[in-house]
């Protein structure tokens, strides 16, 4: 255990998968720590390309169905 | 004023523009919404934020869902689709489920209710400030709260007095 996290063998690491686990260094030794829920469902809607000009349209839809 | 230099210990609204830019993602701003997000998982900062936001940001996940599996942005089509498949709806329910499971882990969010009054002030507020119904509503919601501070890139909120915007 140091500091940042938890100092594991490089050998382990493909063992236990980046899934859930953030890597703070790289090198003989390896810290990880695991993945903030942040992180881990960042992107969470997939491969998609951000188009602003539909989302701006689907925004106008809910507003307008809601109207006050 | 830039998002990421918040440092308050006051109460912050999120916008559903926040969200967004972090689930979709956005590749100019999805990196600094998904970092402010992080802050309010750990608590660093205290958020805020309406079911009504929530609710936005659902239903826009679900349609961009749909618009993927689809390739196909016609959002009329996709709408339809949606509620004559009840199997393609269920798929594009997946991402809403995420969200919601991911909303429920931020331990820094409060979610504030929106009261009947807040719905009533919300038209004098559109007025006022000139904004659409729905940001006029979480306008009326976060002054109840006395929130002074809101995240969100939309630029309307700029013309409102006494809220501090900050954007990504």
């Amino acid at each position: 255990m140091v500091d940042e996290g938890l100092l594991i063998p490089k050998s382990l690491l493909t063992k236990l998968g980046t899934d859930n686990l953030e890597v703070l260094a790289r090198g003989r030794e390896i810290v990880i720590r695991p993945k903030s829920k942040t992180k881990q469902y960042y992107g969470l809607v997939g491969e998609t390309k951000y188009d602003e000009e539909f989302i701006k349209e689907l925004e106008r839809d809910f507003a307008e169905s809601g109207d006050i | 004023m830039n998002l990421r230099e918040y440092s308050s210990s006051d109460q912050i609204f999120i916008d559903s523009s926040i969200f967004l830019d972090y689930a979709i993602p956005n590749p100019e701003f999805g990196e600094m919404a998904s970092e402010f997000l992080e802050r309010v998982e750990i608590e660093e900062i205290y958020a805020v934020t309406t079911l009504a936001v929530l609710a936005e940001v659902s239903h826009i996940l679900l349609l961009e869902t749909g618009a993927v599996i689809l390739e196909n942005r016609n959002r009329n089509i996709v709408m339809d689709k949606i509620e004559a498949d009840r199997n393609f709806s269920h798929h594009c329910r997946d991402a809403v489920d995420k969200f919601n499971e991911y909303v429920s882990n931020l331990d820094g969010l409060q979610l504030i209710p929106v009261m009947p009054e807040d719905y009533f002030r919300a038209s004098d507020l559109a007025r006022a400030y000139n904004l659409m119904s729905f940001d006029a509503l979480h306008l009326s919601a976060m002054r109840r709260s006395r929130i002074r501070n809101i995240a969100t890139r939309d630029r309307d909120y700029e013309r409102v007095d006494g809220i501090a915007v900050w954007s990504p």
